[in-house]
């Protein structure tokens, strides 16, 4: 199987799952990790190769998030293809594997989506407290970096399962 | 046959562009008002309904397996069974004292009596936490064009809900209360002012306020805020005192026809699962109309389609 398709599949399993099995820990009633941003970076910088692939996941994981989240469907499609492009220019060529280089790459992408999100949505939609949300983005940062390691690593497996001839790409493993 | 000549990365190029656009064109065709649709709006709105209903049917599935099979086993099941049967006899209960007080009021005061009706349907939330920037001004539920419309409002035993937004296919958005685009007609219960009340966007807090509120009025913190039954600007009509909130706080402004007051909401939006849609409102009584003696034997007719 394409190791892109694998690992959409596989994040939107995650995804589904993701919600009932949080829901239950009451700090994650409010913050939760975004695992689908996780697996879109992932795609950027751990598969490289074909850019337009790995944007099509991209797409699809964002898809995937605005027909469950409630938000305009393409908010998340739109904004997880253009961080995917921003991690690919920026992050393209840094190959450590350190555990905390993961996890800020993992926390600096989630910021880049939560600025990115809250400012189309006020660009199209202006109502008033729209910019408080930022205040939320430290948190949101810190959750989703603490869990990126981890689900780096699981994404790894997954992609290794899909295709024999991964080794170690990226800062992944 | 043009692509075929383009050298690889010029591909990648026009791919990754196109990759861009298709998102831009969804969420444009998506926050615009029903009314501003065009073909092609519309088109996309059509065309990505059945992928919803496909992702949908497999979230149901999965939650389904986990909800019924391995988190509780049949404790879920029926409880859910009550959960809902207990919602539709407290909705029904509580439309029937509203019925029966304002009939009581009215025959009492005014001499005439009101004949009070509002069909409704169920309908479960589907949404669900995906993202950390949606989760306070939308809610998506699973009842389509056949069933409600936009503006219906949507209510729950506790109190106020929001209006349906938008319906595509089977399923629809909702705007909360609290939606700052939202206008609900409301009545201060202790005092029995009017004002309209706006929702603040806030997405920390579910509050909303109340706009157009006399100064002389002595509104207090604590106060129950319901609604009062008439059309609001954007043409959702709720039935009259259904609880909104509470006011946590007011400004008296030292100049003005106004004071402002937040109201925090009576409906905890973060757990809702099921909801009722007002289909058809209850009428506005006409006080001109004599008082009909067979609408008095009559019961009040509210109509709940189960899940």
């Amino acid at each position: 199987m394409n190791r892109v398709t694998a690992l959409f599949l596989f994040t939107f399993g995650t995804l589904l799952l993701e919600p009932v099995l949080l829901f239950a820990v009451p700090f994650f009633t409010f913050n939760i990790p975004e695992l689908g941003l996780i697996a879109v970076v992932y795609c950027a910088h751990g598969i490289r190769g074909s850019l337009s692939r790995g944007a099509a996941a991209a797409l699809g994981i964002g898809y995937v998030i605005d027909l469950f989240s409630g938000a305009p469907v393409g908010m998340h499609a739109l904004v997880y293809v253009l961080v995917y492009f921003l991690v690919r220019a920026t992050f393209g060529r840094i190959y450590g594997r350190a555990l905390w280089l993961q996890a800020l790459l993992g926390a600096l992408a989630s910021g880049a989506t939560g600025v990115l999100v809250i400012s189309i949505d006020q660009w199209l939609n202006p109502v008033e407290h729209s910019w408080s949300m930022l205040s939320h983005l430290p948190l949101q940062m810190l959750v989703t970096g603490l869990f990126a390691p981890a689900y780096f690593y699981v994404l790894w497996r997954v992609d290794r399962m899909a295709s024999y001839e991964v080794s170690v790409e990226g800062i992944f493993k | 046959m043009v692509l075929m000549l383009l050298s690889r990365r010029a591909k990648e190029i026009i791919f990754s562009v196109l990759l861009l656009a298709i998102p831009v064109v969804f969420l444009f065709a998506n926050i615009k008002e029903p009314h501003r649709l065009n073909t092609l709006d519309r088109l996309i709105l059509k065309l990505s309904s059945p992928v919803h209903q496909a992702s949908m049917f497999i979230y149901r599935w999965v939650d389904g397996i986990w909800m019924n099979y391995i988190y509780l086993v049949n404790l879920k099941e029926e409880n859910d069974q009550l959960r809902s049967e207990n919602g539709i006899l407290k909705a029904n209960n509580a439309i029937l004292e509203i019925w029966a007080q304002r009939g009581r009021e009215v025959e009492k005061l005014l001499g005439f009596k009101e004949a009070s009706s509002a069909e409704m349907v169920a309908a479960r939330v589907i949404s669900k936490s995906f993202s950390p920037y949606y989760r306070v001004l939308r809610l998506r539920i699973d009842r389509g064009i056949h069933e409600i419309k936009p503006d219906d409002p949507v209510i729950i035993p506790e109190g106020v809900v929001g209006k349906v937004h938008r319906v595509y296919g089977d399923y629809a958005d909702i705007q909360l209360a609290i939606d700052p685009k939202v206008r609900i007609p409301v009545v201060v219960k202790r005092t029995g002012t009017e004002a309209l009340l706006v929702g603040t966007g806030d997405p920390r807090k579910y509050t909303a306020r109340l706009t157009y509120l006399r100064r002389e009025e002595e509104v207090q913190v604590g106060d129950l805020v319901v609604t009062s039954g008439m059309g609001g600007t954007s043409g959702v009509r709720f039935p009259a005192d259904l609880q909104v909130g509470r006011i946590v706080s007011v400004q008296k402004k030292e100049f003005g026809k106004f004071q402002d007051a937040i109201v925090e909401a009576a409906v905890d939006f973060s757990r809702l699962d099921k909801v009722l849609v007002v289909v058809t409102p209850p009428p506005v009584a006409d006080p001109q109309t004599a008082p009909d003696p067979e609408l008095q034997k009559e019961q009040p007719r509210t109509g709940l389609r189960p899940f």
